[in-house]
């Protein structure tokens, strides 16, 4: 029997148990009257205070009688249902109904007192927890006198300790993962009643760092208390949503404040389930990580040695090992220091310059001795770092063999140089041509003029024309030589590159080639502004005017420059209506030195065409032409790459 | 014209007899009051007008004319020579070369050539230059070149 059932007076009750009971209790002094009067006005005020119930059984009518609190208690009011034995405990939980009957026979048998715990369902389907005192009171008259009790609803007491007792129990297990912790935080509140929250693990793998905590729900079931806690507490990748399932009424409050506790445990868990979960992941990629680094390592075509702080070989790749002559287990294990021979190289010094001041050392590139014992070339990359195992600082070595990169290097480098070398002799040989070769013609024409000056009375016709032969001849060979040295420069110093407006380029080559009567040249608005060297682009469409009008079998003519375009290309025609040129010549005029005319009829070096295909080919471009002689039309075509275009529109707008 | 009696002197620094005869008949046709001295190349011209090596100084005025291409010492290094020498830097030099080179025209410029002139192949082309250059030396006031050019002139 508890005490707390000793101190809970009945009604009417006046024996001197109670009054002991109050006495023992009062403060010393308290002068507690012994008056019933007095006393039940103490239980009027103290009753509804402490919401303490109490009920009365008539044993002899077995008629039940309720205080407003055990009404209250059971979610009744009086006018609602007038209680009897009978149908009473069917506000039992079903397996309480047994010990209270038992517990109640008890009291009338052994006019004892017993405390009982029951459960009490309501008609909400809330559940409540009760403890109830009962005494037997004896008839004075021999009859089967009453019981009267006391109704106390200790739901708060009763879930807090049984919480309490089973946290205790969860706190003791030790070596519980995270997730195993949830599953029983969450099983402790179904011990609350009345609600039962569940984790459904939607991903049962744990190692994933995204999951989720719910339930499957009705719609009206669902609380999401424990959504804003656990939320706290998970603000990243986890989002998760725990589902507190409830009867359909809400939880009071004492259930309420333990749901809330455990969620904030169970909130607690899932932040370092994400933790731990993360921890694990990030594990993972570090160990992945580094099998990768070693299969790199052991697989890479490039030898990679590490030499420790000593300046001694300490772990070597295979390609190493290979290039070193020896298999990676006999390196490894006898600790060399020096192992790139070389005859006029200290690799080894260099390594302990690069170890000692800390500071990497790359793309050194000295002669060695090849594996092969042939003399090479090897590039070296050394960088300082620490060395995983021992902690202390080394040097990370990688070496390649640079034989081949050199010697293309040093085969370029000499090509270059003759390529210089030649230039440079062409350029002596055009100073020589312009000087030395020439002198002596113009000596032979000028010796030749003085003779006919001299003589003019003596000489005999026949010497006259033989005279004047010779001077148009050396006249000539002075233009060849003129022409020749134009076109051994042409092409070279092209690399200006400038805005070339065509149609303008046209007209002014016309005024400065000081064209005859009677020709005309057009400069057509087809013709487009382009990127390119003024210099060769000018040479070229003089040569083709030139040639044009030169060539022209009669004293009135005309030559049309105009441009069209294709899907790579803008070409610049330049068409006349001269004689033409026989299709079986029309690829050999382009060639240096050939003409079609003899010498002596039209006077020309056959350098002009030769030279304007020279500079269209510096120019990414060619020269072509198309000529039909029966139709007086020929037409040569400059044909040049279209990104030597300046508006691109230009393109589009003609093709 | 001259504003003196003393003829015009020039000296012709060319290897070539062929240039050297053309630029003679060109005085001739031109009827020039003129003295043509002539060295067949730079080192030569320089020993006749500082007068060393058992050459006689030329005395001036005189303008020379250089031809660009020479044996033992070609235009531009008789050039600097000159310009270098305190006595002879003040000398009126006209360049004539086959080359037209535009290396050659930028060293003559540099050492202050008074002209450069390409030579051609016309029959007439000395006739012309040198009727031209003659006219020039008429019009101008030649450098002062020695004490003793000066007491000629006082005298």
């Amino acid at each position: 029997m508890s005490t707390e059932g000793e101190r809970s007076p009945a009604p009417g009750q006046t024996t001197g148990t109670g009054r002991t009971g109050v006495g023992h209790d009062a403060p010393t002094g308290t002068p507690l009257s012994n008056d019933p009067t007095e006393i039940l006005a103490f239980l009027e005020l103290a009753t509804p205070a402490a919401k303490l119930g109490y009920w009365q059984l008539d044993l002899a009518t077995n008629a039940l009688w309720w205080s407003s609190e055990v009404y209250r208690i059971h979610g009744l009011s009086p006018d609602d249902y007038t209680p009897d034995v009978d149908s009473a405990v069917d506000f039992y939980h079903p397996d309480d109904i047994a010990s209270v009957r038992a517990m109640l026979a008890r009291v009338i048998e052994t006019s004892g007192r017993e405390t009982f715990n029951l459960r009490l369902r309501l008609s909400n389907g809330e559940t409540r927890h009760v403890r109830s005192a009962a005494m037997l009171r004896t008839d004075p008259d021999g009859g089967p006198g009453k019981v009267i009790g006391t109704f106390l609803e200790t739901t708060y007491e009763t879930l807090t300790s049984a919480v309490r007792t089973q946290l205790n129990a969860l706190n003791d297990r030790v070596n519980l993962q995270p997730k195993e912790r949830i599953e029983g935080l969450l099983e402790i509140t179904r011990l609350i009643g009345d609600c039962e929250t569940t984790a459904v693990w939607t991903n049962d793998d744990i190692d994933t760092p995204s999951f989720i905590v719910g339930a499957a729900l009705g719609q009206d079931e669902s609380v999401l208390l424990a959504e804003q806690v656990i939320g706290e507490g998970c603000k990243h990748q986890v989002r998760c949503q725990l589902y507190t399932r409830l009867q359909p009424h809400a939880l009071n409050e004492s259930q309420a404040t333990l749901v809330d506790l455990i969620l904030r445990k169970v909130g607690h868990d899932i932040v370092e389930l994400r933790q731990s979960t993360e921890l694990a992941a990030a594990r993972e990629v570090l160990v992945l990580r580094e099998q990768e680094l070693a299969q790199i390592f052991a697989t890479v075509p490039v030898p990679i040695w590490r030499k420790d702080k000593d300046n001694r070989i300490t772990k070597v790749n295979p390609a190493a090992a290979q290039f070193m002559g020896d298999s990676v287990e006999a390196i490894e294990s006898r600790n060399d220091t020096r192992r790139i021979p070389s005859t006029d190289y200290d690799y080894d010094q260099d390594d302990l310059d690069a170890l000692t001041s800390r500071r990497p050392r790359l793309g050194v590139v000295e002669r060695y001795i090849r594996p092969d014992g042939e003399p090479g070339w090897l590039r070296t990359d050394k960088t300082p770092c620490i060395d995983p195992e021992s902690g202390e600082t080394g040097l990370l070595v990688v070496a390649q063999d640079a034989t081949a990169v050199m010697r293309t290097q040093r085969e370029m480098e000499h090509q270059t140089r003759e390529l210089i070398a030649a230039n440079r002799n062409l350029d002596e040989f055009a100073y020589i041509a312009s000087h030395d070769l020439r002198s002596p013609i113009r000596a032979i024409s000028q010796l030749a003029h003085w003779i006919e000056e001299d003589n003019a009375e003596t000489l005999t016709a026949d010497s006259h024309k033989a005279l004047s032969m010779l001077i148009r001849r050396a006249n000539r060979m002075d233009q060849l030589l003129t022409d020749i040295l134009t076109y051994a420069r042409s092409g070279r110093d092209i690399d200006a590159v400038e805005t070339v407006e065509c149609q303008a380029l046209v007209r002014q080559i016309v005024a400065d080639l000081g064209i005859s009567e009677g020709f005309t040249v057009s400069a057509d608005a087809t013709l487009p502004t382009l990127t390119t060297s003024r210099t060769a682009l000018r040479h070229i469409l003089q040569h083709l005017i030139a040639n044009s009008i030169k060539h022209h079998d009669r004293d009135t003519g005309s030559v049309r420059v105009f441009a069209t375009h294709t899907e790579e290309s803008v070409i610049v025609h330049v068409a006349d209506d001269g004689p033409g040129i026989e299709q079986q010549f029309q690829e050999r005029i382009f060639r240096l030195l050939e003409t079609l005319a003899p010498r002596d009829r039209v006077e020309g070096s056959g350098v002009g065409l030769a030279i304007a295909r020279r500079l269209a080919l510096a120019l990414q471009g060619d020269i072509s032409v198309t000529s039909n002689p029966g139709q007086r039309n020929t037409t040569f075509s400059l044909t040049l790459a279209n990104s030597l275009l300046c508006d691109r529109s230009d393109v589009a707008e003609a093709v | 014209m001259p504003q003196n009696d003393d003829p015009l002197r020039l000296l012709l620094i060319e290897d070539d007899e062929v240039d050297v005869l053309a630029i003679r008949r060109a005085l001739v046709k031109l009827d020039a009051r003129c003295e043509l001295l002539v060295a067949d190349d730079g080192l030569t011209a320089l020993e006749m007008m500082r007068g060393t090596k058992s050459q006689a100084r030329i005395q001036g005025p005189y303008v020379v004319l250089l031809d660009w291409k020479l044996p033992r010492m070609h235009g531009g290094e008789f050039l600097r020579e000159l310009r270098a020498d305190p006595r002879l830097r003040s000398t009126i030099v006209f360049v004539m070369s086959t080359s037209d080179a535009a290396e050659d025209r930028r060293l003559a410029y540099e050492y202050n050539a008074a002209g450069y002139m390409v030579k051609e192949g016309s029959k007439d082309a000395y006739t012309t230059a040198i009727d031209t250059l003659l006219k020039y030396c008429a019009l101008i006031e030649l450098p002062v070149h020695d004490h003793k050019r000066t007491s000629r002139r006082a005298g």
